[in-house]
């Protein structure tokens, strides 16, 4: 994984990047589209409709969509939910960021359900929104697709399963200690691993 | 018990950022930031408009409650997103407190019209002044309270009295 810029004098080139911002209200929208155009992105898609987010998800290849939870015809959740499952490739595995103000309890659930990378909270500054692009640019969480959910996984810390639960996963560990398949080890053996020892280099 | 597949797949993102070219980073927050404000500035002007409207949807809301007020939330949403970017944290807090509300009455059934039109009139009295006077303390604190009082439950509110 190459190192990505940080530091206020490290270098990020946004130009090309296709980016889908998509606000169902005009004013955020246009706040939105003009904090990007200061990170460089030159032609952000600017979609007040989930239906206009669609249309361009199925002609461009989007390198990060940023959606706001209410748009003009349902909710950035629904249409989060929607790209996921949408079979397109490369699209429906590029980086969400979801954007909501106040939000309901049921709200924080299903931002955490739709399958969005990241959920941040209005009001978003640029830098707040600038560290968070960098952050998903930086990911490395694998894609988890099931019939409940579909997006990055929700684990950003491996702790295996919960307890007193088995894992769904092949790579989870039991949480039951087998038999033994070698002898322990002898004191002396354990004080050896302790003892300095000389290491030329 | 149901199977997930896990994926590996390619960051795009991260590849495009380090192109030759582009700009520092100080650069883009600096070009984000004066672009936002300029922006802000403007609609700073359409503030008093917003929040006037957002009492109509409240008056408007009462002949059918359901579908009023879930567009009185979007709009008192949408206010707490702008006066927040602003830096106008009265009204924010005002408007996040119609939103409190206004949910809290979702989950009961009940919505009270009352605290409901007040939090209206104090969203629109904040969002005419001047930007200086957007904060006013003591009527978000005032709000706030009048909010809690209703959430509270039914036996909590008993107890006190």
């Amino acid at each position: 994984m190459p190192e990505l810029p940080l530091k206020s004098g490290d270098r990020i080139n946004l130009a090309n990047a296709e980016v889908v911002l998509a606000d169902g209200h005009a004013e955020g929208l246009e706040v939105t589209t003009q904090m990007f155009s200061g990170f460089g992105v030159q032609k952000p898609h600017c979609c007040p409709s989930a239906r206009e987010a669609m249309e361009v998800s199925q002609r461009r290849d989007v390198n990060l969509f940023v959606i706001d939870s209410a748009l003009t015809d349902m909710t950035g959740f629904d249409f989060v939910y929607w790209l996921r499952r949408s079979g397109l490739n490369p699209n429906a595995f590029a980086p969400v960021i979801l954007l909501i103000g106040h939000a309901r309890s049921s709200d924080i659930i299903r931002a955490r359900d739709c399958g969005a990378n990241f959920v941040v909270r209005k009001p978003a500054p640029p830098l707040m929104l600038l560290q968070r692009i960098i952050w998903v640019a930086r990911e490395t969480r694998q894609f988890v697709q099931s019939p409940n959910y579909a997006g990055p996984d929700r684990r950003f810390r491996i702790l295996g399963p919960p307890v007193g639960q088995k894992g769904r996963r092949r790579d989870d560990l039991s949480v039951e200690i087998g038999e033994a398949k070698a002898p322990n080890l002898e004191q002396t053996d354990i004080d050896a691993l302790f003892q300095p020892r000389r290491v030329i280099v | 018990m149901t199977t997930a597949r896990l994926i590996t797949v390619e960051n795009r993102l991260a590849a495009l950022f380090l192109r030759p070219g582009g700009k520092s980073v100080r650069e883009a927050l600096g070009a984000a930031e004066r672009r936002v404000l300029a922006k802000l500035a403007d609609l700073a002007t359409t503030m008093p408009a917003t929040t006037g409207r957002l009492r109509e949807l409240v008056d408007a809301a009462a002949s059918d409650p359901e579908h009023g007020l879930a567009r009185v939330y979007e709009a008192s949403n949408q206010v707490f997103a702008l006066a927040g970017a602003m830096g106008f944290t009265g009204l924010a807090d005002a408007a996040f407190s119609l939103c409190d509300l206004i949910e809290a009455s979702r989950e009961t059934g009940k919505p009270n019209w009352e605290a409901i039109r007040l939090h209206a009139d104090a969203i629109r009295l904040l969002g005419a002044k001047s930007a200086a006077d957007r904060s006013d303390a003591a009527v978000v604190t005032g709000l706030k309270q009048l909010s809690a009082h209703i959430q509270r439950p039914a036996g909590n509110a008993d107890s006190e009295d």
